[in-house]
């Protein structure tokens, strides 16, 4: 039951699951089983595809099942693969896509782990990484030849906070009939319709917005339903290869799965319980970061003390008005902040009462980080400028507490300095 | 009425097209199916335009779940 013709909302609470017929459990059971019998016709017919079932939960579990078809029905797209983190999306999605020999090309403004994963482990791979400014359309289009697999892009860059003009960019891709890979973390399918700003595949952290509260890490792949994969594999790796002769147009969300199960980056059934729960409430607690992280952003960028503030909801956000059109009139629940030296900055997260310094993001607590010698420790200066990261930035992961409350302990941190 | 083989197994069914196919038999999840005739793949947009014919060898295919 995937209800296309329902709300965002409803989907996000009913799809992928009907009350259980046996017990009807109307949460979805915890499959907490590592592996599931069968007579061996079926336990053949399965691995075959010739039947649905599962038979080893690193190849498939039934809770996990439930969200995948919850995400799918989220972004109204032709299939979704859940992974162990966002991490694995990412790296799942490479291993799929590209091989020794190839080459992507890559916003440079990027969340801490991911920029290290294409410089320091995929370009070991044999693959070069070409890295473009991600708000220039015309850097892609110059940096693509025969051998790119894909464009990658961060839908907002953590935590440079710059937006790309997703639109503008797919178009680019397509035109060299490569798929547009969209890290939508910051924005969630809430705040973004992929399929409709031309993202062929959705990698996100599900550990952030979807599940909410800090629980869980996890992941996914989505699949939106834009790119015709059986246009697409010469030169691609075999498993791909392979996926998009047996089965077509779902021979790419097949070899996401495959290359998942291989690699043993498999979401635990736990896990897709907790981030299930979680998304039921995700445009409720979407709409409160937003509107909590607008006021913090207004709040900053007004104090003598702060030197910049970055929001994307600020009108004098660079990329405000693409923002605006891409994400409709909402811009998500980060903020970040220059402080004018590391000591001012440490200074002020001890002072902080309310606000927790963690590097997490997505909870329903205010979460604060200072990037640079954490998260972006493996950079160089020059790569930590391209990403936007620097000694004194700040980068504050806006929750759900009163708005009053969490001004009052900006105020009073900032008094401190 | 054609005479087919789906899945390994020998049937008469009714279906004219894949798509009253996948419905005649009852194929769970039919968006995530994959559907070969005589061992080519088809394109979901011919499903319905694909006509159903005596000694077809039909295979829908599961990638969500277990397999594949
Ligand atoms: C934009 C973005 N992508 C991916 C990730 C990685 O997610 P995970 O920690 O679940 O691997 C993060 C984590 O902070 C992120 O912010």
């Amino acid at each position: 039951m995937n209800g296309d013709a329902w709300s965002f909302d409803t989907r996000a609470i009913h799809s992928g699951y009907t009350p259980d017929s046996d017990t009807g459990a109307t949460n979805v059971p915890i499959y907490q089983s590592a592996g599931f019998a069968h007579d061996p016709d079926t336990l053949e017919a399965i691995f075959n595809g010739r039947q649905p079932g599962f038979y080893y939960s690193r190849t498939g579990n039934p809770t996990v099942a439930a969200l995948e078809q919850r995400l799918t029905a989220l972004e109204l797209g032709r299939g979704a693969v859940c992974v162990s983190s966002g991490m694995a999306a990412i790296m799942t999605v490479f291993c799929t896509l590209a091989q020794s020999g190839d080459n992507v090309v890559v916003a440079k403004s990027l969340f801490g782990s991911t920029y290290y994963l294409f410089h320091g482990v995929i370009a070991s791979m044999g693959i070069d990484v070409r890295f473009v400014d991600s708000t220039d359309v015309s850097g892609y289009a110059a940096a693509l030849d025969a051998r790119t697999r894909f464009v990658f892009l961060e839908a907002i860059g953590n935590p440079k906070l710059d937006v790309p003009d997703i639109r503008a960019i797919a178009d680019v891709a397509h035109a060299h009939g490569i798929p547009l890979v969209v890290d939508t973390t910051f924005v969630t399918p809430y705040l973004a319709q992929s399929q409709s700003l031309g993202i062929d595949i959705v990698t996100v952290a599900t550990t952030k917005y979807l599940c909410g509260g800090g629980l869980a890490i996890g992941g996914a792949i989505v699949d939106t339903g834009l790119f015709h994969w059986p246009n697409c594999i010469s030169n691609s790796p075999d498993i791909l290869k392979t996926a998009v002769g047996k089965l077509g147009e779902l021979g790419g969300m097949a070899a996401f799965k495959k290359v998942r199960g291989t690699t043993g980056n498999s979401l635990a059934a736990q896990n897709a319980f907790l981030t299930l729960k979680g998304v039921e409430t995700l445009s409720l607690r979407m709409d409160r970061h937003c509107s909590n992280a607008m006021a913090v952003a207004t709040y900053l960028d007004q104090h003598p003390a702060v030197t910049v503030t970055q929001y994307p909801g600020l009108s004098t956000h660079a990329d405000h008005a693409v923002a605006t059109r891409q994400f409709g009139g909402r811009y998500g629940g980060m903020v970040t902040l220059r402080l004018g030296s590391k000591a001012r900055a440490y200074a002020f997260l001890n002072a902080l009462t309310v606000i927790q310094c963690l590097v997490n993001l997505g909870d329903a607590k205010t979460l604060a980080v200072c990037p640079r010698r954490t998260i972006y420790r493996d950079l160089t200066d020059e790569q930590a400028t391209e990403a936007g990261v620097y000694d004194d930035l700040i980068r504050l992961s806006v929750g759900l507490e009163s708005e009053a409350d969490l001004i009052a302990d900006l105020t009073q941190a900032l008094e401190v300095l | 009425m054609a005479k087919v083989v789906i899945n390994g197994e020998e049937k008469t069914v009714n279906a004219t097209s894949i798509t009253e196919l996948l419905t005649e038999e009852s194929v769970k999840m039919p968006d995530m199916v994959s559907v070969q005739c005589n061992d080519k793949m088809l394109n979901r947009a011919d499903f319905d335009v694909t006509l159903i014919q005596d000694g077809d060898v039909i295979e829908f295919l599961y990638f969500m779940g277990g397999g594949h």
